[in-house]
């Protein structure tokens, strides 16, 4: 062959070449709607801003909620209490010591017997006796062992699919079965079949990597006596498709109160001038007592729940489990009404009678160091919650839960009952 | 849109709209590519959207903040590797990859529809396409791609010098039926 053969054959490779390199196909009408389509599960930035924003006004709304609910009223001792004048009560409602009988060193004793600390272990003795039992906790074992544990699925899977993307060559690989049958064949439907599998694997690769799930929550809530509020993150791994294990960490508030009359405290009684004068009877005796009203207590704690959920159905689920409360300041106020009245003695000590009385009453509250909750042991709570989780999008969901928290560990053996219930909020993506 | 601004959106925000004018724009690029490996245009066209897909999953590593004249052929390079290692995968695992010794290849040549002056592109496909997958791919990622027999042994498995072997072939049977259609082509004229 001669040279300008050669160079011939060498230019029409050349010339190959070039005119594939300048080759683009032309596009084909609809393919980026049917990809579109088809990929509808690409990330998107903008499905990712909306979720860290969801997140920040959660953790703002959680943040600026313990401000304002969490941290107990402070009392200011010191403050003068505030006084109330009552009516004038019948000499008869109240029956008055036996002063007039007893020496000063009889009052000196009276009084030191009638402390306050024997006076608010006397209160709290019934209120101890009120706290509910512990068979009344649930039978936790017994309802985890109701939840069915299926064997978490086996997601069919070509060997390494479009989860292990990366530049390198890691596109999805076939089987040669698949494969060989695939270039034998153009049909279509055959093609199309194999394709929707495809899209199916691709789905349950998606899904393997949702098992996890992160949320955030409120959960304002009540006690017997006091509105609660919490909230935090929340984390659950997907056992299976219908059980689920959920834990996180959450910012709470418990407040609770014993009221009611609990203890009276004497103060000695003061004797008038006259007293002294005539040495007989006293004339005038005041007097003043001091009643423990009510024990309040408020607690702001760390909680770290381990809960286990169980869906029911589409979107509704329930949960059971325990969280460990770490008790990160407290505080217990006493609060007192103080009864401040002057009697007035007339006669002689066989025919002394009382003459109607004026009362003053006084309502004071003095924080107390006794009786805090033990930081010491375990202190808890049981959660049961049943809930319902509405999908935004693909990802994104907000639920509505109910829920009742029982005490447990230490919280349970407190004077004050910590049992709250409440509506849990929360987002996950 | 613009490309810069299509990339910058792709980058930061992800959003549909950049992704479109991406797609539509290199959706030809990437199937002239993916046509090169694979004859089937079903075929053809889905690497092109896994290609797709894995451009917009791994968009982070592309890097856009460059001169604004050379964004163009950067993002082309970048895109028809993926493109190229896509459709590799796809051979590979097909694993019709032809034997060492390719015996009996111009069983059957097409006749061309044009002649070599006026050449088509399709036509050009369709001489690729008589070679064996293997030496059609080495053909092209040597030759068009502008991969080195080093890089090319290492995607494929094989040694530098059978890779170097093939394209000889390759080469060799392309003249043979560029000859074999010419002469088809011509036998048909003077009829």
């Amino acid at each position: 062959m001669s040279k300008m053969g050669e160079e011939h054959k060498e230019d029409f490779i050349a010339d190959f070449v070039d005119k594939i390199k300048a080759y683009e196909a032309p596009y084909k009408a609809g393919a980026w709607e049917e990809f579109a389509r088809k990929n509808k599960s690409l990330p998107t930035r903008r499905v990712g801003n909306w979720k860290y924003w969801s997140a920040a006004a959660a953790a703002v709304f959680v943040a600026v909620a313990s401000y304002l609910l969490v941290m107990p009223p402070s009392i200011d001792p010191g403050k003068s209490p505030v006084l109330s004048r009552t009516k004038s009560l019948p000499s008869t409602a109240v029956k008055p010591l036996a002063l007039e009988r007893m020496d000063p060193s009889s009052l000196d004793s009276l009084s030191s017997s009638l402390t306050y600390n024997n006076l608010l272990a006397a209160a709290i003795a019934p209120v101890k006796a009120t706290i509910s039992p512990s068979s009344a906790i649930f039978q936790q074992e017994d309802l985890l062992a109701q939840l069915e544990d299926k064997p978490l699925g086996k997601l069919p899977m070509y060997e390494d699919e479009v989860m292990a993307i990366s530049l390198e060559n890691s596109l999805p690989t076939y089987s040669p079965e698949e494969s060989q049958k695939h270039a034998r064949t153009n049909n279509f439907r055959e093609y199309a079949a194999r394709l929707q599998g495809e899209e199916l694997n691709l789905t349950a690769a998606t899904a393997t990597r949702n098992k996890w799930e992160v949320g955030a929550f409120v959960a304002p809530g009540q006690t017997n006596s006091q509105v609660t509020m919490g909230g935090g993150l929340s984390v659950s791994f997907k056992l299976t498709d219908r059980v689920a294990l959920r834990s996180g960490v959450s910012l709470q508030n418990y407040g609770g109160k014993v009221a009611g009359q609990m203890a009276m405290e004497m103060q000695p009684a003061s004797v008038t001038q006259e007293m002294v004068v005539h040495d007989v009877y006293p004339i005038a005796v005041k007097t003043s007592s001091r009643k423990l009203n009510e024990v309040s207590s408020a607690l702001v704690t760390v909680d770290i729940p381990l809960d286990i959920q169980y869906k029911i159905s589409r979107g509704l689920y329930a949960s059971l489990g325990v969280s460990y409360a770490n008790i990160i300041s407290q505080n217990r106020t006493n609060t007192y009404l103080n009864s401040v009245g002057t009697e007035t003695f007339v006669g002689s000590a066989a025919n002394n009678r009382i003459e109607p009385r004026e009362l003053l009453q006084a309502r004071t509250s003095e924080r107390t160091n006794d009786n805090l909750e033990d930081t010491q042991g375990f202190s808890g709570f049981a959660n049961f919650s049943i809930g319902q989780k509405i999908p935004l999008g693909k990802k994104v969901s907000i639920a509505v839960e109910p829920y009742v928290k029982l005490p447990i560990g230490s919280l349970k053996n407190s004077t004050i009952n910590y049992s709250n219930g409440g509506i849990r909020l929360s987002t996950s993506f | 849109m613009t490309l810069v601004e299509a990339l910058r959106e792709c980058a930061l925000k992800n959003s549909e709209r950049s992704k479109s004018f991406l797609y539509k724009k290199y959706y030809g690029y990437i199937m002239a590519i993916t046509l090169r490996y694979v004859k089937n245009e079903y075929d053809a066209e889905e690497l092109t959207n896994e290609s797709f897909i894995r451009v917009f999953k791994n968009f982070h590593n592309f890097n856009y903040q460059i001169e604004e004249e050379r964004l163009d052929k950067s993002f082309r390079a970048w895109i028809a590797r993926i493109a190229v290692n896509i459709s590799i995968d796809f051979l590979r695992a097909k694993k019709t990859m032809e034997s060492l010794d390719a015996i009996n290849e111009l069983d059957s040549i097409s006749p061309l529809v044009a002649s070599n002056q006026t050449l088509e592109v399709e036509d050009i496909y369709k001489l690729l396409f008589e070679l064996p997958d293997i030496q059609r791919s080495i053909f092209n990622l040597f030759e068009i791609e502008g991969y080195s027999h080093e890089e090319i042994g290492s995607m494929l498995n094989i040694p530098d010098s059978t890779s170097r072997t093939y394209l000889t072939r390759a080469k060799q049977k392309l003249r043979k039926l560029y000859e074999s259609s010419q002469l088809t082509y011509n036998n048909s004229n003077h009829e």
